[in-house]
């Protein structure tokens, strides 16, 4: 039987290596193992021992190399498929750069592009808009992203009232939480908020660094604020992830994962070590 | 009788937007429909079935849902649309063109009158 399972096991290993839009991985192989697995219980019914009908029903699958190569070309399309998944027209675009800062520092960029002006806030106000539409009653700071990196994990949120690390008045702002490694300190541009509530930014570059217990940086954010939003107006994120976050010698990936209200997707996105 | 995997390969499209013009199938239910139906005439590679649906998807012809089965299982359920009734409705129109053209140069003049 486990050389059965191996069978439809290697078959799909196989068929996505050759898509290479990780986003739709789990989708593609739930659909090709219950193809496979209820395969198997047919040919069961003809006789066959429950081996040798995985054996054949992987067999009556075909090439898989030919079927991930004709599945890539199906699963390119970023946009259609979020928008698929999603319902929203979001697209995400991520670069990798290297900034020589003294340390080395994988840096992410991750905007929004939407028609026109590329802004996330606006983005945000879609997600809210549609949730209000299907009866939620969304307030900023309950979108939440998780960022994985390494054994690290992150979550983040946008336009939510925040303890002062610092002592005084919690604040409008942008918190992260290393849910693995914890967070001992925020450090935050003053810049971000102003008294009554509202962004005074206006174009500026908003940021903050988050440290782990033992002081080393792990996530440097900056964000470039809009103009006059309370509680939005985040259009660019830039987050830059330390290199030493990052395990060496194994792969890594950066996982976007978006879950809440009905709606999940997770991106996966191999994370190049810059030396 | 098996039939050349090229020509299948060539109508799959029709035959499944065939299918689920009149109900919706998941992906191995339409393979097991279309060996069923066609004698086992149409037997090709099962794991070819899935590029076609992902592309009838992404040209609009199909739309997808998940579902769950009685033993807990999701199904991935496909659907046509209103595009994809018009897309199959052309290429019938195609094929019997296409079809009657073979005819009469194959089986002769005589054959396609015979049919009219």
């Amino acid at each position: 039987m486990n050389k059965g399972k191996g069978a439809c096991n290697n078959f799909i290993t196989e068929v996505l290596r050759h898509v290479s839009f990780t986003f739709d991985h789990d989708v593609i192989a739930n659909e090709l193992r219950n193809h496979i697995e209820e395969s198997t219980e047919y040919y069961m019914l003809k006789g066959f021992s429950e081996e040798e009908a995985m054996n054949r029903a992987v067999d009556a699958m075909g090439d898989a190399e030919e079927i991930g190569k004709a599945l890539n070309k199906e699963h390119k399309r970023w946009i259609g498929r979020l928008q698929l998944f999603t319902n929203f027209v979001v697209a995400i675009v991520l670069v990798f750069t290297l900034l020589a800062t003294g340390n080395y520092w994988d840096v992410i960029e991750c905007y929004f592009p939407g028609a026109g002006e590329k802004v996330i806030s606006r983005e945000m106000d879609n997600f809210i808009n549609q949730f209000e539409e299907e009866g939620y009653d969304i307030k900023y700071g309950e979108i939440h992203y998780e960022v994985e990196v390494g054994s690290d994990k992150y979550t983040f949120c946008d336009g939510v009232l925040i303890e002062n690390p610092f002592g005084g008045d919690h604040q409008l702002g942008i918190y992260v939480i290393l849910d693995t490694n914890p967070l001992r300190y925020v450090e935050y541009n003053t810049i971000f908020y102003s008294n009554d509530g509202y962004w005074r930014s206006e174009g500026n570059e908003v940021g903050f660094n988050a440290y782990d217990k033992y002081g080393n940086g792990i996530v440097r954010r900056v964000s470039k604020v809009d103009t006059d939003h309370r509680g939005s107006g985040i259009y660019e994120i830039y987050m830059d992830i330390n290199a030493d976050a990052i395990t060496p010698g194994e792969e890594n990936y950066i996982t976007f994962i978006y879950d809440g209200f009905g709606k999940y997707f997770k991106l996966e996105i191999p994370l190049d070590v810059f030396e | 009788m098996k039939i050349d995997k090229g020509l299948v390969g060539g109508s799959t499209m029709m035959l499944v937007l065939s299918l689920l013009s009149e109900r919706d199938f998941y992906g191995y239910e339409i393979i097991r429909e279309l060996a069923d139906r066609s004698d086992n005439t149409f037997e090709f590679k099962e794991g070819t079935l899935y590029p076609v649906l992902h592309k009838l998807e992404n040209n609009g012809f199909l739309k997808s849902y998940m579902q769950q089965a009685e033993t807990g299982k999701e199904r991935k359920y496909y659907t046509i649309t209103k595009k994809g009734l018009a897309q199959l409705e052309a290429e019938k129109e195609q094929w019997s063109v296409f079809s009657g053209a073979v005819n009469r140069v194959v089986l002769g003049e005589g054959f396609a009158k015979g049919l009219a």
